[in-house]
């Protein structure tokens, strides 16, 4: 029992720092990234394939915190000249692309098996210790991510994204530039990303191209939105509550009599409700978010 | 060569049938619905319950095809018209959410393996080379007509005229006196109808299955951009120029640049047309035959 709460707490904390990511581009700076999920996937992917390698995790995790960030300073950039809604599908095929090279590269990323026995994190200890090590790991970098999240939010930078969220005509006539803005945080929403991927495939020592579906990056924007689109803490509410309940569906079939497959259905099915019904009866969320008044701290 | 013919005639056909849909819906709403290539997935399945139930399949393909447009009205009278009021941005979440709702509904009740149409076996058709059956070129010849139709449609008769009306400029459509309600209602009906009967065609040739509409959706997503947003003509081109780059690529022998004989994996068959919209948002962003692009 301690172990599966450890477990979904591991989940949740993963899913936190995605979350922020997440946030920082949609909530705040009003980007619609739909392909969240292949920043995760470089991470993840660099990590796995460095390891096969022998290489130290920390290079993995280097290698593809740049990959990422390389990433998603180029999707930003594209961000440039196409409208937000066009830009959003855009973020999904670039994502699908990433999904593509994973499928059909064997050599490289084990094509549709993926990678497994990706080296683990304390491996030299017994069971329960080592998921309690690896949740107080997990905590501390979700915590590091936090306070970074919230000092962009929170500061000048993050008063200018809001800002472009808001009204870019102004934002850019007041001489902020706004593409160099997207794309600082396109790529550090795609640096935590990565390192939420690493971490997840050394977590369960395994990363394959069925994770980097889109319904991976639905499943963030869910919690963002549950949480409160905009709202650092927000974030983090959200994706506990929909780790929990996403996690908590994988028993559908001790409750009711359905197939193996009718079950994956329900569990999506009640994920896209809940982001239905909050997009339509509470939109803000349940930690909306606050927006000061310009002056109201001197 | 005529195989490639053969083949973009075809998944063309397909394709820009949904990617007109898909402009109608942006030139009046200003919005990009991700739920609208699921109606083809739905007009596929209705076919499928319906043909189930006992009637023949062209009376089921044809009450299906009404079907989805009667829930298209509904979905946006009960859910996008709230969601458009929050902003278009909740409105595009709103729409994945959707399409999820969607899918996993389908997948709840039909499970994820593919369905299919009770339809005769066909000998296929020698043409030059290429096979093609009797029912894919009912399946070209149907979208064609359609196309054309929908084309006379808004340029000749009252309703096409107030549809280009509240594309071109939605207050001053309101203040003429236009019941753009009304208008919009139509407009989903058309294009929600438009992609059902993609569906249901798409269904015949091969088969039904959940993810038949999200396969389609960044190659309709592709042409509707590429042909420039709102325009008709330009996506219905950008739709078979997109399915003839498709086919050329996976039946180009790349060996001559990269040595030996190699081609390109099936698998990146999607990855065609996010290629062709990069680079058409690179050098000609208002698309084929699209006004500016609206930026923000």
């Amino acid at each position: 029992m301690v172990e599966y709460l450890l477990g979904v707490g591991i989940l949740a904390a993963v899913y936190a720092i995605n979350a922020l990511s997440l946030n920082l581009q949609v909530g705040v700076t009003g980007l619609l990234n739909f392909g969240q999920v292949a920043f995760v996937g470089i991470g993840a992917y660099s990590v796995a394939i460095l390891d096969s390698h022998d290489v130290p995790w920390i290079v993995g995790f280097l290698v593809g915190a740049v990959l990422a960030g390389a990433a998603g300073a180029l999707v930003g950039r594209l961000g440039r000249t196409l409208a937000s809604d066009y830009w959003a599908i855009a973020t999904l095929a670039l994502a699908e692309l990433v999904r593509l090279v994973a499928l059909n590269q064997d050599g490289f990323t084990g094509g549709a098996q993926g990678l497994s026995a990706v080296s683990g994190i304390w491996t030299g200890m017994s069971t329960t210790a080592r998921e309690a090590a690896t949740f107080a790991t997990i905590v501390v970098v979700l915590g590091i991510a936090y306070l970074v999240a919230r000092r962009v939010r929170n500061g000048q930078y993050g008063r200018v994204l809001v800002l472009i969220r808001e009204n870019p005509d102004l934002a850019a006539s007041l001489r902020h530039n706004v593409v160099s803005a997207k794309v600082r945080v396109m790529a550090l929403s795609a640096v935590m990303a990565s390192v939420c991927g690493g971490f997840y495939a050394m977590y369960i020592s395994f990363i394959g191209p069925g994770q980097l579906l889109p319904f991976a990056t639905f499943l963030i924007f869910t919690m963002v939105v549950v949480g409160g689109l905009g709202n650092t803490t927000g974030a983090v509410v959200g994706a506990v509550l929909i780790t929990v309940l996403y996690d908590g569906t994988r028993f559908v079939r001790d409750w009711i009599d359905v197939s193996a497959d009718q079950a994956a259905g329900i569990r999506i099915l009640v994920i896209g409700v809940v982001l239905l019904g909050f997009l339509l009866v509470r939109t803000e969320g349940l930690v909306p978010e606050k927006v000061k008044a310009a002056h109201a701290r001197r | 060569m005529v195989e490639v013919l053969v083949d973009t005639a075809v998944r063309g056909s397909i394709i820009a049938l949904l990617a007109v849909g898909l402009t109608l819906i942006q030139g009046t709403l200003r919005f990009a619905n991700v739920a609208h290539v699921e109606f083809a997935t739905l007009g596929g399945y209705s076919a499928v319950a319906l043909t189930g139930a006992g009637l023949g399949l062209l009376l089921s393909s044809a009450l299906g095809v009404a079907l989805v447009a009667v829930l298209a009205v509904v979905l946006y009278r009960l859910l996008f018209r709230r969601l458009l009021r929050s902003g278009p941005m909740i409105a595009l979440i709103g729409s994945l959410a959707l399409a999820i709702v969607i899918r996993a509904t389908l997948q709840l009740l039909y499970g994820s393996r593919p369905r299919y149409l009770p339809t005769p076996l066909e000998r296929g058709i020698d043409f030059h080379g290429a096979l093609i059956t009797p029912s894919q070129i009912r399946l070209v010849c149907i979208s064609l007509g359609l196309l054309a139709l929908l084309a006379l449609v808004l340029k000749f008769t009252s309703l096409g005229r107030a549809v280009r009306a509240v594309a071109a400029n939605p207050e001053l459509a309101d203040v003429s006196g236009l019941n753009r309600g009304r208008v919009v209602d139509i407009v989903w009906m058309l294009s929600a109808g438009l992609a059902a009967v993609s569906g249901i065609l798409l269904s015949i040739d091969s088969a039904v299955g959940i993810e038949l509409g999200f396969n389609l959706l960044l190659p309709v997503f592709a042409a509707a951009i590429v042909g420039g947003l709102g325009s008709i003509a330009g996506a219905v081109i950008a739709a078979y120029a997109l399915a003839c780059a498709e086919s050329l690529v996976l039946q180009i022998d790349w060996g001559a640049i990269v040595g030996g004989t190699h081609h390109l994996e099936v698998g990146y068959r999607p990855a065609v047309g996010f290629a062709l919209l990069v680079v058409m948002l690179a050098f000609r962003p208002q698309g084929l035959m699209g006004r500016a692009v609206r930026r923000g």
